[in-house]
């Protein structure tokens, strides 16, 4: 009947056109071979633009990738190595370029604003990551464009890392794949410690003892400071603060207020401006009685010299920081002699931070050319280990060795391409850990890791462009009173901190309050 | 000992002189006093620094500047000329860029400045104001940035390094003040001969200035030598770099990264920072210091307008 | 005698008028060229100061937000404290400044003695070329309470120890000193250049009437510098509500006693926008600034050129 050979006909038409779009489907994928063979190149080996159907590598392309720091000397020739690899594989070349440290706060927005070919950079909370992103200078890092351009990160990445970068529920960056413990703890001068028989260090209240004896018997004859603080005693106060488990605006992105650990779970609105608080003005309180018994020199605010500097050199008597005290450690060890230089937590029952997913982002620029081809790019660099092992550590061999027991050693040209010395935005989990960490560290960084935890609020991030005047003259204001304080250098704590929150709130505090909260609410309601 | 030779050379240059009288006498003890004053505040913090670039870093930290070396170490100067061919190459480009860019700056601004001095030309108050309003206004890094790297092209650039400085409104004005002193008789005079105004400029108001030209290239030159600005903007390429920015970059970055790491969770390289500090502005200052004296000369009274009445 | 410039009621047309100015106009020409290229075209980005920039929008498309940008320069209650510390210390730097640099100019072009002449013209060019960075280090270790040269001075001498760094006093003082110190040598080249151009004829005459070597500076070299001075001056008020960051950041740093005393527009600014990288805001400040200094020189070039016109800046 009619109908029926209608039914036939469609029938028919359907499978002529699959036949024909899977022949279609067949060319696309040969072409990217073809194209790397006009490269005279060996030609795909791994088979790697496969994993990419959607994205067009027909064209040869320079994908240009940003890292903050000095470049290392053997830059050209490893990028030379991974472009050895790549080229074939995905017709692009990498071209690495580097901010240096010192240049950051000016040339870092300029190259984004600039009209540069930029397609990769990194970024990070503090690095201007949100103050960027609300300019539109990052690509937002939809769904369909991690299916798209990378897969591979799509499931490798832990989920968690991506709350850590959400911005009003967009992602901007693609963080790092990894977290570590972050926990500041204290380097003293063990050799001094035993001198004048101070007990072991387990807790706040041993350490000021420690400060205090090293203020009284030591500082008169050899003018060594139990602290020789310079500028602030920042560290110190993330040391206090640790003992309540406070989360502020430096672990989680929430402005200038704070909140206490409770077991995970997320606050109401028991939210508190951070140096209002009770905690806080303990703290001054304390650094005033350290300052007063001669903990640090009293022109300690206007030291030109760091305090990790000092004691490296045997002025200072001990130093608060993270894992950075280490080195600083090996150095006192080296120049004093007699130096001995012993490690403790002062809060060995609290939480410990992680450092967090988005400590390191690699963004996609959206003034880039070539968004896809630097998100494959990075999708690469992130998972194909050839590729990530030449990126974070140089030429094997040469650079690094990794050794039987699966880590590795400095090779013989290590200062020509420092390990990790770029690759801090595609960090993940096999990274290779280096052999011969003192015992020390290994030991104390044990009891770190059980302990550690995100913030409960990750993924919340305090948008402060409704805000920013207000914020700006916040900012301003705490920065004039933080040294101080910091230092113990006011005659009456209590009325110091009353007058900075008075300001505070004559700036607008309470109008970025309301502004949080609603934020907050509003992130809450989509949990 | 030095100073009694001095005050010998002068009892005698004044015996043998005409004029001995007791008020040149004490202006001259009041001024010799007043300069030996001002000359030991200069130097000796010069001197801490060079003494400090020679001490060793631990000693710099425990114990501040001294007069003396107590720890000899070279660690500052090692660090500063750790890549020999790279500080070489920083001296070459920044010798270079200070020359072509000390002798394009004086032409510009001596020119300029003599046309608008000149009384006789319409429209110098106008164009005055044009000049010294862009010292007032400013548009910000950012539009000069994009308008440097997007549409001239100075990326990686050496004109990136002269360009931007050959013009400076304070030069200008210094040299339009200067030029203004010598009598419009000469320009006239010219003019009758049939000279057009260029060759004026060149051929009679420039030897005429001798002191103005020594003041504006030292001026010039010392601002090309010290900046490191434009280094730092525009040039990301090791073998373009100039001293100052090769140098600040090395103190800097150390700077910064101490501040950062603590976020960045990077190891801090461990530099002797302060004898860096110290050894850095001995090596910048070196070379330009040697420039000062080679151009004192020029500043010698009665050069100018003894000319003109010959 | 040159005809003075014709005004616009001259009888000759404009077309004449370029023509025969026209070799004049050419040598305008490369400077007309540099400072539209580089002054006048980027100047368009002074409106970043009323918009909110985004990247994607470029300076001009980006939307307008009015005086917001302006506000937490007003919010934070500083603006007038570190307004007022900034002209004062710019007045002090250069009335101090320049009576220090006319001294010295006017002493190393009258005393004898080339050698020592040289060596102390060149040492006062060495606090030119040491940083700030490194001169605050210096302060540092002349002035800290513990381990100062000045309070081991003192302390031997049988004194009780000084705090320089927590009292604001005497900071006004040593900034002023620091500025002048470091300022001194190449500041005076500028007189000093003028004064090697004095036409000598005037001195003999003076000579020869009997004039002492005081009459001769009082009646001779220093008006002969009126005119330098004077621009030096007006060049100097434009640029009075501009600090010298690198100085008040390096020697105070955060040091919030020294504050009150030492804060100026740049270390306030600084300071408030340090972590947020703001460009509006930042243009914000800088047109406040400008804005501020085109008022002060319209109307002081205006007084001068009452006066006497040469000496205006335009």
């Amino acid at each position: 009947m009619r109908s029926k050979r209608v039914l036939a006909l469609l029938i028919a038409m359907i499978m002529l056109i699959s036949v024909a779009l899977t022949a279609c489907g067949k060319t696309n994928n040969a072409t990217p071979t073809q194209s790397s063979e006009s490269n005279g190149g060996t030609g795909s080996k791994e088979g790697l633009a496969a994993l990419y159907p959607e994205v067009d590598f027909s064209k040869r392309v320079t994908i240009n990738v940003y890292q903050l720091g000095a470049a290392p000397k053997d830059k050209d020739r490893v990028v030379a190595e991974i472009n050895k690899i790549i080229e074939p594989e995905i017709n692009t070349t990498l071209k690495l370029n580097f901010i240096d440290w010192a240049d950051i706060s000016t040339k870092y927005s300029l190259i984004l604003a600039g009209g540069e070919d930029v397609d990769l950079v990194f970024t990070a909370p503090w690095n201007y990551y949100y103050q960027e992103a609300a300019k539109g200078a990052f690509l937002e890092i939809t769904d369909e464009f991690l299916s798209r351009a990378m897969p591979q990160t799509k499931q490798t990445q832990h989920p968690e890392s991506w709350d850590s970068v959400k911005i009003n529920g967009k992602i901007f960056g693609v963080p790092k794949n990894v977290i570590s413990p972050e926990h500041k703890f204290v380097a003293i001068r063990e050799d001094l410690r035993e001198k004048y028989n101070i007990p072991e260090l387990k807790s706040w209240n041993d350490y000021e003892n420690y400060l205090v004896t090293i203020a009284k018997n030591e500082t008169p004859v050899s003018g060594i400071f139990g602290i020789a603080a310079s500028a602030n005693n920042a560290e110190l106060r993330r040391v206090w603060g640790q003992q309540y488990d406070i989360f502020d605006g430096q672990n989680a992105n929430i402005g200038p207020f704070a909140y206490l650990w409770n077991n995970g779970a997320l606050p109401d609105d028991d939210f508190f401006v951070y140096w209002d608080s009770p905690y806080i003005r303990e703290f001054c309180k304390r650094m005033k009685y350290l300052a007063e018994n001669g903990a640090w020199s009293q022109d300690a605010l206007s030291n030109t010299v760091s305090d990790d500097d000092a004691f490296a050199n045997g002025t200072g008597a001990s130093i608060a920081w993270n894992g950075t005290v280490y080195t600083y450690g090996k150095l006192a060890e080296k120049n004093i002699p007699g130096a001995k230089v012993s490690y403790w937590d002062l809060t060995p029952n609290s939480r410990v931070n992680a450092e967090n997913y988005s400590n390191a982002i690699m963004a996609i620029a959206t003034a880039s050319k070539y968004q896809d081809r630097a998100g494959v790019l990075l999708d690469i660099m992130k998972n194909y280990t050839p590729v990530y092992r030449l990126y974070v550590g140089g030429i094997e061999g040469e650079h690094y060795t990794a050794t039987k027991d699966g880590k590795r050693a400095l090779g013989p040209k290590a200062d020509d391409y420092p390990w990790d010395n770029c690759g801090w935005g595609i960090r993940r989990n096999d990274l290779l850990e280096q052999a011969d960490r003192d015992p020390r560290e290994v030991a104390l960084d044990a009891t770190f890791v059980d302990r550690m935890v995100l913030p409960p609020t990750n993924g919340f991030s305090f948008d402060q462009e409704p805000v920013k005047n207000e914020m700006a003259a916040i900012e301003s204001i705490i920065n004039e009173y933080q040294a101080v304080l910091e230092l113990g250098m006011v005659d009456d704590v209590d009325a110091t901190i009353d007058e900075m929150v008075s300001r505070m709130y004559q700036a607008g505090l309470e109008k970025v309050k309301e502004e949080f909260l609603n934020q907050y609410h509003a992130w809450l309601a989509t949990r | 000992m030095r100073f009694i030779n001095f005050v010998g050379d002068f009892t005698m240059s004044k015996l043998s002189k005409r004029n001995f009288s007791t008020d040149v006498i004490a202006f001259n003890i009041v001024g010799y006093v007043l300069l030996f004053l001002v000359s030991v505040i200069c130097i000796f913090p010069f001197y801490l620094v060079i003494v400090g670039s020679f001490t060793d870093e631990a000693t710099i930290i425990s114990k501040g500047f001294n007069l003396y070396i107590p720890k000899f170490s070279l660690e500052g100067y090692k660090l500063c000329l750790k890549n020999p061919e790279t500080i070489l190459a920083a001296y070459r480009n920044t010798i270079f860029v200070t020359i072509i860019g000390t002798f394009l700056s004086v032409i510009m601004a001596t020119m300029t400045g003599y046309v608008l001095q000149r009384k006789d030309f319409p429209w110098r108050n106008g164009f005055s104001f044009f000049f010294f309003f862009t010292t007032l206004f400013n548009g910000g890094l950012v539009p000069y940035y994009i308008l440097c790297v997007r549409y001239l092209g100075f990326k990686n650039n050496m004109v990136a390094l002269v360009l931007p400085s050959i013009f400076s409104v304070w030069n200008m004005i210094i040299a339009k003040s200067f030029i203004r002193d010598i009598p419009d008789a000469i320009t006239e005079s010219a003019k009758i001969d049939g000279a057009n105004d260029f060759l004026i400029y060149i051929r009679l108001i420039m030897p005429l200035s001798i002191p103005l030209i020594a003041t504006l290239g030292l001026f010039s030159a010392l601002g090309f030598w010290n900046d490191w600005y434009s280094c730092m903007l525009f040039i990301d390429d090791e073998s373009k770099f100039t001293l100052q920015y090769y140098l600040q970059r090395m103190l800097g970055s150390v700077d910064a990264l101490r501040k950062l790491a603590d976020k960045a969770g990077v190891p801090v390289p461990q530099l002797p920072m302060e004898s860096m500090k110290m050894a850095m502005t001995v090596i910048s200052i070196g070379p330009i210091i040697l420039v000062y004296p080679f151009v004192q000369r020029y500043f010698v009274k009665g050069l100018t307008i003894g000319a003109v009445k010959g | 005698m040159l005809k003075r410039s014709a005004s616009k009621y001259t009888s000759k047309s404009i077309g004449k008028l370029l023509y025969e100015n026209r070799i004049l106009l050419l040598m305008l020409l490369p400077a007309v060229l540099y400072t539209i290229v580089f002054s006048y075209l980027p100047m368009g980005g002074i409106v970043l100061a009323f918009k909110n920039f985004r990247y994607a929008d470029g300076i001009f498309g980006s939307p307008w937000v009015g005086l917001t940008n302006f506000k937490f320069l007003v919010i934070s209650g500083k603006l007038w404290p570190v307004t007022r510390n900034t002209i004062l210390y710019n007045l002090a730097f250069i009335i101090v400044g320049m009576f220090f640099q006319i001294l010295f100019a006017i002493v190393l072009s009258e005393v004898r003695g080339k050698k020592f002449k040289k060596i102390a013209q060149s040492s006062m060019f060495f606090p030119h070329f040491i940083s700030w960075v490194v001169v605050a280090a210096i302060v540092y270790n002349i002035f800290n309470y513990e381990k100062g040269v000045l309070n081991n001075i003192l302390v031997s001498l049988g004194s009780a120890r000084v705090n320089i760094y927590n009292n604001p006093d005497p900071w006004p003082a040593l900034l002023i000193f620091l500025k002048t110190w470091k300022g001194l040598g190449y500041g005076s080249v500028v007189y000093l250049a003028v004064i090697t151009g004095i036409d000598q004829e005037m001195y003999e005459a003076a000579d020869i009437d009997g004039a002492n070597i005081w009459q001769k500076i009082f009646r001779i070299t220093i008006p002969s510098l009126v005119p330098t001075i004077m621009i030096m001056l007006l060049l100097s008020l434009g640029q009075i509500f501009r600090g010298d960051f690198g100085l008040f950041y390096q020697l105070v740093k955060s040091n919030q006693k020294l504050l009150p005393s030492t804060d100026i527009i740049d270390t306030f600014v600084f300071r408030a926008l340090m972590s947020t990288a703001d460009i509006g805001m930042a243009s914000a400040t800088g047109l406040y600034q400008s804005v501020v200094c085109f008022i002060t020189i319209l109307i002081f070039n205006a007084i001068i050129k009452k006066i006497q016109p040469d000496y205006a800046l335009y």
